[in-house]
């Protein structure tokens, strides 16, 4: 090959970069290290708080000499410098949107919730009375409050394998037949004790895997089928609950906003539909929609988001619609402190944090909540035991009673069965998402204040 | 604390660069590394590192008394046989102890409460470095060092102490003592430094994340109770996401491994530290033989030093080196954790290594090149399901899985789009595993020789890369929890 001329000039100019870059890596290694340092060493860039994850994040741990010599105090340190990192979620973001590049297709997130078990048909030889425990002779006489465990953080529900096809999160479904049985059991029970006193009805709330995905897509993932869930459940029920049909129902809307495509939850919408269903087992007449005045309370990203940090979601957030009621009501709420508060029962989450929009419905996850319907002279009163799912329905049913009170399974403490009792609750309404029904540790939580 | 945690790159590195830079002579140089290495591994082991001091102490005084008698071999013999009781019985109760008592409870049917003992960071690493300073003392091949502070640098050296490589004394008995770098030196130790990041932070963490999805956790599958579950979990999952799950593992070890080696050398560069390689391209490899020869290079030759040649080697007829072999691969198998499935994962490459000294070698030379690379990154592969799971009927569940025996199905849609979601990734992480980048590297150097162009587009690089990495690594490690170092556990 021929040897080509470059000017004098230019190959001077090329040695003197090539001399003065021998300095270059090093200076600018040590100035990003360095950097790192200095801004990581100025507290007040920490955050300490991350919306998107909803979490407090780590806290700079306190000294003692035992956490000190088990080697627990250093390792604090370590997890408080990394979750507290200066521009924690710019980094997180810019990070997660590279992620994304490392391949193509609808994204998968964990594995561990794939339906392993199928969903057994409930024999018809099973005891007719299926509680699900022993009974004691403590449930029978004087109620006394069940000692519950104290660990909040342990409930609240985390989201298994979910599922990321464009902007739009499911969250997959895994069956435990003791749990259900468990689940079926604290019904049969309820429904049992409360007779002469309640109608008992059980709302097993289907997730948008099994509603909002086409037919088509649906039938390859191995998410286990919720109609057979909620069949099993609502086939195990022998004391008197009624049922409601919520998956048929949603499937007849599932083309309109019944989810949300970066949250888990069902948007106030699908929740309205759930009611209309209801009402109708309940052999009520249902408000119409339109009596309602739809708002929307801005963009909203929601647990999918938190989890997976997807783009196309960050891109396209959800819209958190609510329906203001056309009756007047006033709600007051119990938090896990024991402190009570009056709330709305739609709250204007316009300002709340981008993550944080659900929290609009019925003063949002709270171990007690007691609403009164001001538009009504008398009327019934309503018992719900729910998980956040429930949230959005609330605002719904206080149409259609003059009280409702609302506990929160995960962090009441008190007996639910007492409750009903003293209070003559007339309907008692168990809503429950067929995510929470396969959790042992949410449905023990439920089993223990229904005892 | 690891090299790929954010409190080690943006404080205690930094801090560790700007106090050794800036101390004026090679004493103050090693106060202050000696210092930073003790704080480092007293920040992962606040009681430990007086074992490791201890350990480090009772070598020294043993390696002296050697040295004092060198004409009288009854007692340097003594002196050597008190240092390796005292390296591998500390080793022994730290590392074995629990596991011994384990077996010897299922064995004899006695009723008794195994203590559980935690495992000092790094103990199979340093002890193995003091006891070949101390062997290498007997031997005459180095000096007994004088002071206590050098020994104690040695072994407890941050760069090296907890994950390896395994570093000779006599490879850096010179360097301890004084050493010189220059910024071409820095340079590339800041390079070797960042790809090692990189490659930890970049790629093993991401492959951790798969593998443990599909071929569950570590601290999943250690959980008695839910065996059952586990069980149940592996049996279901369809055939292909096995194959891909164990491949995936299989880069992971690698890179994982090699990057903190790469770390360790980068920054023993920076300062003047020459350590030996201790990966090359293993599964570049067409023998088995050969893999282990560029496998963690540092413990293959620990176990051929002071192990395999003591014994004999093969001097002594076939059947004792066969002998040999069968102890050196059990050792190798048993030094990677204290479980049944490492001892039976040496083993089997014990079988193949045989084999190959008895007739496969020859053929493996003759065969096409293809073929005998394919043969070993088999075995190799294979190898790792018995190295993931100390539960041997885990190991069944999956081998019985991947050939669709579990009644788990060849796909589904899960696996399938967890495939299409790191298709490139995977194609990145097996060029990192092949000197593809390398040979790249040597291209680009030669072009710019003789082409100015090139040759700015490659000085550019070789600046850009590094930093490029450093930056990419801390975005990925800020919020992240999946960040353990395998070889932690050995």
């Amino acid at each position: 090959m021929k040897k080509k001329k470059y000017p004098k000039q230019f190959i001077i100019r090329v040695k003197k970069y090539i001399k003065l870059s021998k300095s270059l890596l090093p200076g600018l290694f040590f100035l990003c290290l360095t950097l790192g340092m200095l801004f990581s060493l100025i507290i007040p860039l920490r955050p300490t708080y991350s919306d998107v994850e909803k979490r407090e994040l780590a806290k700079f741990p306190e000294f003692s000499f035992t956490a000190l010599v088990s080697g627990s105090y250093f390792k604090d340190i370590d997890t408080w410098f990394a979750d507290t990192f200066p521009f924690r979620e710019g980094l997180i973001t810019v990070n997660s949107k590279l992620s994304e590049l490392r391949g193509v297709g609808d994204r998968i997130y964990g594995l561990n919730d794939m339906a392993v078990q199928t969903v057994p048909e409930v024999t018809s030889g099973k005891e007719p009375e299926n509680t699900g425990e022993e009974e004691t002779s403590a449930t029978t006489e004087k109620q006394t409050e069940p000692t519950v465990p104290d660990q909040i953080n342990d409930v609240t529900q985390t989201l298994g394998g979910v599922l990321v096809i464009g902007d739009s999160g499911y969250e997959y479904c895994s069956f435990h037949q003791n749990v259900a049985d468990k689940y079926a059991g604290i019904i049969n029970k309820t429904a049992k004790e409360l007779k002469e006193i309640s109608s008992v009805y059980c709302m097993v709330v289907p997730t948008s895997m099994d509603i909002t995905i086409s037919d088509n897509v649906r039938k390859g993932i191995n998410s286990c089928d919720q109609s057979e869930v909620a069949k099993y459940i609502y086939d195990s029920l022998n004391t008197g609950a009624k049922t409601v049909d919520l998956y048929t129902q949603l499937r007849m809307h599932r083309d309109e906003y019944v989810y949300f495509r970066t949250d888990h939850h069902w948007t106030a919408l699908g929740a309205y539909y759930a009611y209309e269903k209801f009402c109708e087992t309940a052999g009520y007449k249902p408000i119409t929609l339109d009596k309602y005045k739809k708002v929307s309370y801005g963009d909203f990203l929601g647990s999918f988001y938190g989890d997976t940090n997807n783009s196309a979601m960050r891109k396209n957030p959800d819209d958190l619609i609510a329906y203001l009621p056309p009756y007047k009501s006033s709600l007051t709420f119990t938090n896990p402190e024991g402190k009570s508060f009056n709330w709305d029962l739609v709250h204007d989450v316009s300002n709340y944090p981008i993550s944080q929009k659900y929290n609009s419905f019925a003063g949002s996850d709270n171990p007690f909540t007691v609403i009164e319907n001001l538009s009504k002279e008398k009327g019934k009163t309503c018992l719900v035991i729910k998980e956040s799912f429930g949230n959005a329905m609330i605002p719904f049913l206080v149409g259609k009673y003059k009280k409702v009170y609302v506990i929160d399974y995960r962090y009441y403490k008190k007996g639910i069965i007492a409750f009903a009792k003293q209070n003559k609750i007339n309907d008692v309404l168990f809503i429950n998402n067929a995510s929470a029904v396969r959790s042992d540790t949410l449905i023990e939580r439920m089993r223990l204040i229904a005892n | 604390m690891v090299f790929s945690n954010l409190f080690f790159i943006y404080m205690f590195l930094p801090l560790s660069l700007i106090a050794y830079f800036l101390a004026k002579d090679i004493k103050a140089k090693n106060v202050i590394l000696l210092c930073f290495s003790l704080f480092f591994y007293a920040w992962g082991e606040p009681k430990y590192v007086f074992i490791l001091i201890a350990e480090a102490f009772a070598d020294y005084v043993l390696a002296l008394a050697i040295e004092k008698n060198r004409n009288d071999e009854k007692k340097a013999k003594i002196a050597l046989v008190g240092a390796v009781v005292v390296d591998l019985g500390l080793l022994c109760i730290f590392k074995y102890l629990t596991f011994i008592l384990e077996n010897v409870k299922d064995i004899t049917g006695a009723q008794f409460q195994v203590m559980q003992i935690a495992l000092p960071i790094g103990i199979s690493f340093y002890t193995f470095q003091l006891l070949s300073y101390v062997i290498d003392v007997y031997r005459g091949e180095v000096e007994a060092q004088k002071k206590f502070g050098y020994v104690l640098l040695y072994a407890s050296l941050f760069h090296q102490c907890i994950a390896g490589p395994i570093v000779r004394y006599q490879d850096v008995c010179r360097e301890i003592v004084d050493r010189k770098t220059d910024l071409n030196q820095i340079s590339k130790g800041i390079s070797r430094f960042a790809v090692g990041l990189g490659k930890k932070a970049l790629l093993a963490n991401v492959c951790g994340e798969i593998a443990d999805m599909v071929l569950l956790s570590d601290s999943a599958l250690a959980v008695a109770a839910d065996y059952e579950k586990n069980l149940a979990l592996l049996q279901s999952r369809p055939a292909l996401g096995l194959w891909f799950g164990v491949l995936i593992y299989m880069l992971q070890i690698y890179l994982d491994f090699s990057a903190y080696s790469d770390m360790a050398i980068g920054m023993g560069q920076m300062i003047g530290f020459h350590y030996k390689e201790n990966f090359d391209y293993p599964y570049m490899s067409k023998s088995v033989g050969e893999f282990w020869r560029r496998w963690h290079m540092s413990l293959g030759s620990f176990f051929r030093d002071y192990v395999y040649i003591p014994l004999g080697g093969n001097r002594k007829g076939m059947a004792r080196t066969i002998f040999n072999m069968f102890v050196v691969w059990a050792l190798t198998g048993l030094w990677h954790g204290a479980s049944w499935n490492f001892v039976l994962w040496g083993l089997y490459f014990f079988v193949f290594l045989v084999l190959e000294r008895l007739f496969l070698g020859e053929k493996l030379k003759k065969a096409p090149s293809a073929v005998s690379s394919i043969y070993l990154l088999v075995i190799v592969y294979f190898g790792w399901i018995l190295f993931r799971f100390r539960n041997l009927s885990f190991v069944g569940t999956v081998l019985k899985g991947m050939f669709g025996l579990n009644a788990n199905g060849f796909t589904s849609f899960e696996i399938s789009a967890l495939i299409k979601n790191n298709i490139f990734f995977l194609i990145v992480a097996v060029i990192a595993a092949t000197p593809l980048m390398k040979y790249v590297g040597r291209l680009l150097n030669s072009v710019s020789r003789t082409n100015p162009y090139a040759a700015i587009f490659n000085v550019t690089r070789k600046i850009a890369v590094p930093v490029a990495l450093l930056i990419l690594s801390t975005m990925s490690l800020v919020g992240d929890s999946y960040n353990p170092f395998l070889y932690f556990q050995f």
